[in-house]
């Protein structure tokens, strides 16, 4: 096996990490990878935002270092390159068409209507997240599902189109939100807050905040007070678009009722 | 009788975690038991009522429990069908709330929320580190009955 497909299990590694794997999983993949194709010694060190691969092959070490910039979950890219990595070393499939699959998954092309899916998803989700709040009132449960469809498309439109970085994005959300629900008619205090809380559900991060946890649980101390910074970033931007939204309300009632 | 706000809620957190997963981008096969885990997971929630703690740990359990089982079956990593299961109990709301307390300037109610939190959390954690000792003993023990006997 040729030094330079070494790179192959460093980007598997890579896109495992930006599309929401574990750590413990990125390091295995690498380690198995890389033991396949002769190295005699693999270390990892694997982080949220980067990995340091060290490898000794042919009594040489090699050291691989890795930026990860962005980071979000695509459960069916683990699962694919799961299996790649898998086949991979069984000797199923070849290094070059590993490579060539790896380069398709590095440039994922957006289904026609994604946006629109996602955004219907969004809504029912919050449905779902709404109804365990404890809010029956089906005004209100609608509402929720306006607010989770529009969480998302909002969210997208800013990343996407306008490509704002997603702390911002998460901020101008909250705060859309919070503005939009304000308007909603028919609802009493306890409702509202309820339906915010429905469509707040998509931004909070709830995943992270769990995962941190568990990474610190299993020794993984720097992930795991990455992942909780990060947590905790989310939650501050969350509850900051909310404060905004309190704030410039009453402002916006005078201006509409002049 | 089955209790009308038990499958409510069961429905809920199905239909939540069904459609976490679908945004995360979970293929078909793997939403429906994703969806039945996460109102598995919520109904251990629900039941325990007022023992959140110990509900949400019972119900990372079964979570645990039920990704173990599927995901071999599936082929797929454990992750995919854990991560739409757990969306239902993890504290999200909780920690908006403790954090909004405490911006507000009611810190008392922030800090106990932020425990509650972290509470809550570490019984997430514990049910499914739980589920996967208990994954790896029983087999083991099996075998060393079969043995025995």
């Amino acid at each position: 096996m040729k030094e330079h497909h070494l790179h192959l299990a460093i980007t598997t590694g890579e896109l495992l990490l930006r599309n929401g794997a574990e750590i413990s999983r990125v390091e295995q993949t690498i380690s198995y990878m890389a033991r396949y194709m002769g190295a005699m010694r693999v270390d990892c060190f694997v982080t949220p935002t980067g990995m340091i691969i060290s490898l000794v092959m042919a009594e040489e070490t090699h050291t691989l270092v890795r930026r990860i910039t962005s980071r979000s979950y695509n459960l069916a890219a683990v699962m694919e390159l799961n299996d790649l990595s898998r086949r991979f070393c069984n000797g199923e499939i070849p290094a070059v068409a590993l490579a060539e699959r790896l380069d398709n998954l590095s440039r994922p092309i957006p289904a026609k209507g994604q946006n629109l899916k996602m955004s219907l998803a969004s809504g029912l989700g919050s449905l779902g997240f709404s109804l365990i709040s404890g809010l029956r009132l089906p005004l209100a449960l609608a509402y929720a599902t306006i607010n989770g469809a529009v969480v998302r498309y909002t969210l997208d439109y800013l990343t996407d189109r306008i490509a704002i970085n997603s702390s911002l994005a998460v901020l101008l959300s909250s705060t859309l939100l919070t503005t939009l629900t304000f308007f909603y008619p028919g609802l009493d205090a306890t409702n509202r807050n309820l339906v915010n809380m429905g469509g707040l559900f998509l931004l909070l991060p709830g995943v992270t905040l769990t995962t941190s946890f568990r990474d610190l649980a299993n020794g993984d101390l720097l992930t795991g007070v990455s992942r909780l910074a990060e947590a905790l970033l989310s939650l501050t931007l969350v509850a900051a678009g909310v404060i905004v939204s309190f704030t410039i309300w009453p402002w916006l009632q005078e201006v509409l009722l002049r | 009788m089955i209790d009308l706000q038990l499958l409510i809620n069961f429905g809920g957190a199905a239909l939540g975690a069904w459609c976490y997963g679908y945004l995360f981008g979970a293929p078909l096969k793997i939403l429906i038991p994703g969806a039945l885990a996460g109102g598995v997971a919520f109904a251990c929630v629900y039941l325990c009522g007022e023992a959140i703690f110990w509900g949400t740990a019972l119900g990372a359990l079964g979570l645990g429990f039920i990704a173990r089982l599927v995901a071999p079956r599936l082929r797929v990593p454990l992750t995919a069908v854990i991560v739409p299961g757990i969306i239902p109990i993890v504290p999200g709301v909780s920690a908006y709330n403790a954090f909004m307390a405490a911006v507000q300037g009611d810190y008392i109610l922030g800090i106990t929320g932020m425990i509650n939190v972290v509470t809550y959390t570490m019984a997430i954690a514990m049910g499914l580190n739980g589920a996967d000792l208990l994954y790896r003993v029983i087999p083991r023990w099996q075998r060393g009955r079969k043995q025995r006997t």
